[in-house]
């Protein structure tokens, strides 16, 4: 989903990285409100995390693959603005050293990508898990799981959009694609989140993002139900 | 099948050279590297002859900074794969008029001659971030973002993110081999052993940050960083900056006039 240099135009682009400037800025002063000395480690560190993350592939149909974007995964475990700005560092490198994803389009990404998969992510998360109850696990996982497809197709059909207004594809012929290969890219998505969120739940609840309930509440209520069932 | 896909190629591998193009300081290869990027990709459709010139330029630079053809075009071929299925689309999309169909497939003029630009762009500017990458190492490259007016606290967090993205993808492998050891699976990894493993990897990254918050503090961090002052230009480099954007600027205006 990285856009490359050459396939957007000037307006867009600009438009993009406008847009993008202000959301990083503001990420990063939320973010040093947060965190104040630990950024540059703690933001450092989740940054390589989700890079690291990313160099998984899971396998398409038709023999493409997919990887994972990080953008739900980084909402849940560092809140929406720290998360933004992980996501965001991890694709400002790629462009500039890697060579995955334009200089000129970067802006695109980052909203794409950085922003729009992080912040819908988290909120989407939230909102589902407090809509099913806010504390079990199954309502964590369906919020989780949700969020995570969700963010990635969302996602994409920008990509296709932006595509469409810098009059590189028809719109008519871009979304479906983009769409449907991220409807699939988007379940490996899901599972994965799911199964990082799963562990750290089952080790460190604390580590998540507005943690919900300790799970030693959970642990006590089945012996006080067998109590009072005496 | 699920596969670890760890970048191969080293980077900054001919960042030691010595010639004209090493000796500018990276804040002038970033900002010549930026402008021939923004003049290749805002060129019109079918610019071809401009888009020569530009290869034509991009040609002399890799010449004087030594670094070697094969090397780059195994970089470009392995990162215009990727950017394949975005321009199988554009081939495909069919406006103008068909010039061959196959079943649902058609190729028309007009998405010919898109697809052909985007491809010439991309190549491109692929090829000028490759050699800035190259040549240059990546704390140096950080500093010249710095050096722009780019947020110094964001410059440290790129630095400390690159400290430990290869102690972390190291990491991953290894909990990978060992993952794969105790399973005795013959599929590379599956689902829900990925999902541990990337937990366990968070659980590990975060009390690294932690660490090394600690170790920092102890050596007496407050949160700010000492700033290197940066050397000022020198009358060649100011030359080469501004012969750089005399290029960009012409090439551009030139093309969209005719146009």
């Amino acid at each position: 989903m990285h856009i490359p240099d050459g396939f957007l135009s000037l307006p867009v682009c600009l438009a993009m990285g406008l847009v993008s400037l202000v959301i990083l800025g503001i990420a990063l002063r939320q973010v040093e409100r947060q965190f104040a000395d630990r950024l540059v480690p703690l933001m450092g560190v989740s940054a390589a995390f989700i890079f690291a993350a990313q160099m998984i592939n899971f396998p398409v149909l038709g023999g493409t693959s997919g990887h994972l974007l990080g953008g739900t995964l980084a909402g849940v475990l560092l809140g929406p603005w720290a998360g933004t700005l992980a996501v965001m560092v991890v694709f400002g490198v790629q462009a500039l050293l890697f060579q995955d994803g334009g200089i000129v389009a970067l802006g695109a990404n980052l909203f794409n990508m950085g922003f729009v998969g992080t912040f819908l992510g988290y909120y989407l998360y939230r909102g589902l898990r407090t809509l099913l109850g806010g504390t079990s696990w199954l309502a964590t996982a369906t919020g989780t799981a949700v969020a995570s497809w969700v963010s990635v197709v969302t996602a994409s059909a920008l990509v296709a959009v932006q595509l469409a207004l810098s009059g590189t594809v028809n719109l008519a012929v871009v979304l479906p694609t983009m769409v449907g290969v991220h409807a699939l890219i988007g379940i490996g998505e899901a599972i994965l989140t799911v199964g990082v969120v799963s562990f750290l739940w089952r080790t460190r609840p604390d580590l998540i993002f507005e943690p919900p309930a300790p799970p030693l509440l959970e642990a006590v209520q089945p012996v006080k139900e067998s109590i009072r069932g005496r | 099948m699920i596969l670890l896909h760890v970048p191969t190629f080293s980077l900054a591998a001919y960042a030691q050279g010595d010639s004209f193009w090493h000796r500018l300081q990276p804040r002038v290869r970033l900002a010549v590297a930026l402008l021939l990027v923004l003049g290749a990709v805002l060129l019109p459709e079918g610019a071809w002859n401009y888009w020569g010139l530009y290869a034509a330029v991009l040609a002399i630079l890799m010449l004087l900074s030594q670094v070697s053809p094969v090397a780059l075009l195994r970089r470009l071929a392995v990162e215009l794969v990727f950017v394949g299925v975005l321009l199988l689309t554009i081939l495909l999309s069919g406006r103008g008029t068909p010039l061959w169909t196959w079943g649902p497939l058609v190729i028309a003029d007009g998405s010919l001659l898109t697809f052909a630009s985007v491809l010439v762009r991309s190549a491109l500017s692929l090829w000028v971030l490759n050699l800035l990458t190259l040549t240059t190492a990546a704390p140096s490259l950080l500093q010249a973002l710095a050096g722009f007016g780019c947020p110094a606290l964001l410059v440290r967090v790129l630095e400390s993110m690159l400290r430990y993205v290869a102690v972390l993808v190291d990491e991953l492998g290894s909990m990978q081999r060992a993952a794969q050891a105790r399973s005795g699976a013959r599929a590379l990894l599956r689902w829900n052993i990925l999902g541990n493993l990337l937990g366990a990897l968070f659980l590990r990254t975060y009390g690294r940050g932690e660490r090394t918050y600690l170790a920092m503090q102890a050596r007496g961090f407050t949160g700010r960083f000492p700033e290197a002052d940066a050397r000022p230009w020198r009358p060649d480099e100011r030359l080469v900056t501004a012969a750089a954007a005399l290029f960009a600027v012409s090439t551009l205006t030139l093309a969209w006039w005719r146009l």
